[in-house]
């Protein structure tokens, strides 16, 4: 079966099983909204709907910005300079398991209400795996290659750019995959312990005044947000790496 | 351009791969490294590309060490596992060795592997080729840049019994037209009377050498040659002599 067709089936399988699920448990539309009541809430809201997404989308993307420079960064210094890397891993391994909604209250606490704590708490979620694959990507450089590389007496930055950036490449496309979406449930989740924007706070103010149509909307636009960023990777990924599939003729 | 080994030892450790090695290859001449596994074939060809250091001892390219060979880009290496880009097509691939000499002296890469019987495959990715092509390519690379000397650690290796011999009688031909000093690691020892001058056993733990053995037949040898009783009286040769370095390593 091709992808395309499996996902189509997925996008029309969810509101029929949405309804069967109403229909077989007998919630109240203000429990459970049925599809019609949540698309007329994203339709009639869409301004404010869109205003807030857009605030996600920045934090989201900003802490996505930064987690990439500093991952890469650390990635091509643990390669060169093997006792950073060992000094730094147990950092990088109390970053990425002190869990993060602890760590966003706290920052909260610290910074107020402004995009500072959200953005840390996306790159504090996102950072962890594009380190972990582009460090293993970089080294994982056919050794016949540096060996070659050797022989034609090439300076570091050609076995960089030449081997060692497109063997790690790979390997940081997959990373993408893991946390390019997460960086959107990052800067909801941020945003849901306190905030007066974005899509995690309309989730707080929808239950607060018990508008369930509301919290579905956003669940929807949230999702619509992760998969499309994941989606953009997969296309991305297809573009780079075509190579792969130019058949023989 | 001339390599001279001068009571080379290598120590891995408390493994001895090689122990007082002294070996002189002329201009223009191709050297057989073979022996059985373990022998320090492959760590005399390292030593002699700059890629290891000997424990003891010294190895000279034309008066100069192997990594200033490099420096004058007089080395090329082909290894058993192709070192290919997978990323790269075949022509890009060969391309890469002259982005990183530059273009002084090159062959056109174009050109060398059309020579090479890949004139079809030039826009082919590795992984479209086969293993044979594959070490065509990877020995294009090694060669483009048009070294004095070439040093193949069992460049057909992993290939099967009959492309294996032609890959040898291609490599004879290729070789025959250029005047390169080449150390050749084999395991074959059809492949190393076919093309070699000399052939080097060496005998394991540690590495010594064995026997030396002087090839005097006639080229070019082609593939009828194979059949040939002078060609066969000096495989078995060196046949035997391999079955006494190997009984020396036990």
């Amino acid at each position: 079966m091709s992808e395309r067709l499996a996902y189509l089936i997925m996008i029309v399988s969810v509101p029929i099983l949405w309804v069967l699920t109403i229909e077989i448990t007998g919630f109240p539309s203000f429990l459970m909204p049925p599809p019609d009541m949540v698309a007329d809430v994203l339709w009639s809201e869409r301004e404010n709907l869109l205003f807030h997404t857009r605030i996600t989308i920045i934090e989201a993307l900003s802490g996505y910005a930064v987690a990439n420079v500093i991952a890469i960064a650390l990635s091509v210094s643990f390669l060169y300079l093997p006792w950073f890397e060992a000094l730094a891993i147990p950092w990088t391994v109390i970053i990425k398991n002190v869990p993060f909604v602890t760590i966003a209250a706290i920052l909260i606490i610290i910074l107020g209400d402004t995009p500072l704590p959200k953005i840390i708490v996306v790159v504090l979620v996102t950072f962890f795996p594009i380190l972990a694959n582009v460090t293993k990507g970089l080294k994982s450089a056919d050794s016949v290659m540096l060996d070659r590389m050797q022989t034609l007496n090439s300076s570091q930055w050609e076995v960089f750019t030449k081997i060692r950036w497109p063997s790690a490449l790979p390997y940081y496309i997959a990373a993408h995959e893991i946390a390019f979406t997460g960086s959107i449930i990052g800067a909801v989740v941020a945003e849901w312990l306190f905030a007066r924007q974005g899509l995690g706070y309309l989730i707080v103010q929808g239950m607060s005044q018990y508008r369930a149509d509301r919290v579905w909307a956003v669940t929807i636009l949230a999702s619509a947000l992760a998969v499309g960023a994941y989606l953009l990777i997969k296309v991305i990924e297809k573009y780079l790496f075509r190579w792969q599939v130019e058949d023989l003729t | 351009m001339t390599i001279e080994f001068s009571r080379v030892s290598k120590q891995f450790g408390e493994v001895e791969a090689l122990d007082d090695v002294s070996l002189t290859i002329d201009d223009g001449e191709f050297v057989t490294l073979i022996g059985p596994s373990g022998c320090g074939k492959t760590t005399m060809l390292r030593i002699a590309a700059g890629l290891e250091e000997p424990s003891a001892g010294s190895v000279a390219v034309n008066g100069d060490t192997p990594r200033n060979a490099c420096r004058e880009h007089q080395i090329g290496v082909a290894f058993q596992r192709p070192a290919l880009l997978a990323s790269r097509t075949a022509l890009r691939n060969v391309g890469m060795t002259l982005e990183i000499t530059g273009r002084d002296g090159a062959l056109s890469p174009g050109d060398l592997l059309t020579d090479f019987g890949l004139g079809e495959f030039h826009h082919h990715y590795p992984h479209q080729l086969s293993g044979g092509m594959q070490q065509r390519v990877n020995i294009a690379a090694a060669l483009v840049h048009d070294p004095a000397i070439l040093l193949l650690d069992e460049p057909f290796g992993a290939l099967d019994e009959l492309t294996r011999e032609s890959m040898g009688e291609w490599l004879g031909g290729v070789l025959s037209r250029s005047s390169k000093t080449v150390i050749f690691v084999t395991h074959s020892v059809e492949e190393a009377t076919i093309l070699s001058d000399r052939v080097v056993v060496l005998s394991a733990r540690p590495g010594r050498i064995s026997e030396v053995i002087e090839i005097a037949l006639p080229r070019p040898r082609s593939r009828a040659f194979r059949t040939d009783d002078n060609f066969l009286r000096e495989v078995a040769r060196v046949r035997s002599s391999l079955y006494r370095a190997v009984e020396l390593s036990n």
